[in-house]
Formats: structure tokens, C-alpha cells, sequence
């Protein structure tokens, strides 16, 4: 697996949490004019978080652009989109968003 | 030549056409034309002040006079230092009827401007931006066919969705929007527009910029013909807002995001 994201959540409550990141789910590069790839996690993650924590985790990814520049502890969002499909590859993502 | 423009300019509100000659008269021009600055309409801020250049450069040095040799530019001052900063340095930070208003424009600080380091004709179709970097960038489009065009396109966006209502249970269907884009700065626009539903990074949580950076690698070889704008369910992505998943916790605040960092 070649790529990454280092997430780091904060639990600003009293009560503990478990966060669930989806196999599928996108990352993007904050700035889409940095021409850098955005990125899909690889598999199903869950996390917990005791009251007032904070944690850093990491996630492993697939790269989304296959002609973009990778990233290099490149800001990115988490995004509410995950992917139409299961991919089990970095092929398979590659070809997932190519133009058809 | 420019007394009878500057007075057909202030009869129509700062939307005069002129034959620019020289670069001494086009900052004279810009000056001018800051005494002819446009009022807000009821309910915007009055402090704001916003003025319209608009020049025509005519083929001169081919000789030409005809109409439509013509190339228009356009350009909007505005009094809000907008470059001050590099968080001010956005299109977010003008009121939204300025956008619309002045949507064909180059948008540079006021005080740049007048200091004359701002605008200079290069020459024919030329224009050089010294010390004054634009925020946004099109060229001008008020001829009968671009108006159509950009009446057409607002249609077309209004109808391209890319998250659904809260309430929705099913996913929106794909849809694709397909438009002849001149160059890659006015696909990263038109990009921009087509995924103005879409979060922008607040709480940590964005999509925007995914959206625009997959529609721009989709196009990258498209541009300068007919591009595509396809909304998220068409790149193949699902708007998902499930209990107990990420998205959910941070929009709800139950969990803050503190950084996201890419790596490889």
C-alpha cells in the first residue's frame, strides 16, 4: 500500500465516541489548483475516543488521480463522498475514475 | 475622444466601451473611471465601493476599425485591499452582487490600481497585471451569443446537484452538464460553479475541491472544445451520511477534526 492519511480527531466531549471510517471513503487535497492526488480509504477502520482526547491515526488510502502528483504531508479535508464501488486495488481505483 | 466617452460612461453607470490607444491612457482611463464607482443595491453595505473598467482594444495595429475585430477586457476595483492578506484573497470575500453583477472581470485592488503599477496594454489582446494579482479571470462575454450562452449554462447548473437533501433517502441521479470551455482557468471556474452545493472544508469537512479536482483531471485534455461537468453521482461518488461514520460525528460535533494529512 502506498498511501496514507494521518488523521488526528478530537473528542471535545464527556462522553466516548467510536468513529467508523468506510473502505471507499475520500479524502481531498484542500487545494484541487495543487494538480496533487486525492485519496480513498483502503478498508473499513474504527476508532474510539475516550472524553476530552485526542487521537492521531492512520488510515492506508488508494490514490484517486492517477495523473496528479502524490501527495507529500499534503493538507487535506475529509470529504462526505464515498466511492460507487469496492475496489480491491489501486488499479481498481484508477480505472474506477478514469474518463470513460 | 474621451470626454464624450467618460460622459456616455456616467449616463450607463460605468459601462462604457472605449478604443484604448496607449498604456498612458489606459491607467488615465481606470482613473476616470473610479469617480463613476457603482452603488449597492438596497441592503448591501454602503461603506463598499466597486467600479467598472471597461475597455475595448481595437486591432490598431492591424489598422482596423471593424467592430468585430474588437477584444474586450474587463476589470473591477475594488476598495476592499483585497490582497491585503492571503485569506482575504478570495472570491468569498466580495458580496455576492458584486459577482453578479460584474461576472465578466478581472477583480484587483482599487489602491494597486490607482498607484499605476496596476493595468498596462501591452499591445493587441495584451493586458500585464504588475503587482496586482487578479482574484478572478474571464474574459469579457456580452456579445448576443455569449449571453445566450451564459443564460443556457445558468439553466444547465441550476440542475446539477451534487448532495442531496437531508430528508432524501435515495442518491441523486448522475448527471452531466456539457459546455464549451475556452481555456483551464475558466474550466476551474465553471468547475467551481458546478460544485458550489458541495462543503468547502468547514469543521474540517469539505468535497468541493474533490469534485473540482476530479472534473479538472477528467477534462485536462477537453479544453478549448466542449467540456463536461459531471455532479458527483456521475464521477461515481455517493453523498453518505451514516450513524457513527466519520461525516457524521463532525456534523453533528461530536468529533472535531484537527488535521488531515496526505501522504505517499
Amino acid at each position: 500500500m502506498g498511501f496514507a492519511v494521518e488523521l488526528t480527531l478530537e473528542n471535545p466531549g464527556p462522553e466516548p465516541r467510536q468513529v467508523r471510517v468506510p473502505k471507499g471513503m475520500l479524502f481531498e487535497v484542500q487545494d484541487p489548483q495543487l494538480h496533487v492526488q486525492n485519496l480513498v480509504s483502503a478498508r473499513d477502520y474504527e476508532f474510539a475516543l475516550d472524553p476530552y482526547s485526542t487521537i492521531t491515526v492512520v488510515v492506508d488510502a488508494y490514490c484517486a488521480n492517477k495523473s496528479l502528483a502524490p501527495p507529500s504531508l499534503t493538507p487535506m479535508n475529509v470529504t462526505p463522498f464515498v466511492m460507487l464501488a469496492d475496489p480491491t486495488s489501486q488499479q481498481d481505483v484508477w480505472q474506477f475514475f478514469s474518463p470513460r | 475622444m474621451f470626454a464624450h466617452a467618460l460622459a456616455g460612461d456616467l449616463s450607463r453607470a460605468g459601462l462604457g466601451t472605449y478604443r484604448v490607444v496607449t498604456c498612458e491612457e489606459e491607467v488615465r482611463l481606470a482613473r476616470i473611471l473610479f469617480a463613476t464607482s457603482l452603488t449597492p443595491p438596497h441592503g448591501a453595505d454602503l461603506p463598499e465601493r466597486f467600479a467598472r473598467i471597461r475597455n475595448t482594444i481595437l486591432a490598431w495595429q492591424q489598422q482596423s476599425d471593424f467592430p468585430a475585430m474588437a477584444k474586450s477586457c474587463s476589470a473591477l476595483a475594488s476598495a476592499r485591499a483585497l490582497t491585503q492578506s492571503p485569506s482575504q484573497a478570495s472570491a468569498s470575500a466580495i458580496p455576492k452582487w458584486v459577482l453578479e453583477e460584474f461576472s465578466n472581470c478581472l477583480l484587483i485592488d482599487e489602491e494597486l490600481l490607482t498607484e499605476g503599477k496596476g493595468l498596462h496594454v501591452l499591445g493587441f489582446e495584451r493586458l500585464a497585471l504588475q503587482n496586482c494579482p487578479p482574484l478572478l479571470r474571464h474574459v469579457i462575454r456580452d456579445g448576443l451569443l455569449e449571453q445566450s450562452r451564459e443564460l443556457g449554462l445558468r439553466a444547465a447548473l441550476r440542475s446539477l446537484r451534487n448532495v442531496p437533501p437531508p430528508t432524501a433517502d435515495e442518491d441523486l441521479p448522475p448527471t452531466t452538464v456539457r459546455v464549451y470551455c475556452e481555456n483551464t482557468d475558466d474550466l476551474y471556474l465553471l468547475a467551481t460553479r458546478a460544485y458550489g452545493d458541495v462543503p468547502t472544508g468547514e469543521l474540517g469537512l469539505g468535497g468541493r475541491a474533490l469534485l473540482i479536482s476530479l472534473c479538472l483531471e477528467r477534462n485536462a485534455k477537453r479544453v478549448g472544445e466542449e467540456v463536461e461537468l459531471p455532479n458527483a453521482s456521475a464521477l461515481g461518488l455517493r453523498y453518505r451520511r451514516r450513524s457513527g461514520e466519520l461525516t457524521d460525528r463532525v456534523l453533528a460535533q461530536e468529533i472535531r477534526v484537527k488535521s488531515v494529512l496526505g501522504r505517499s
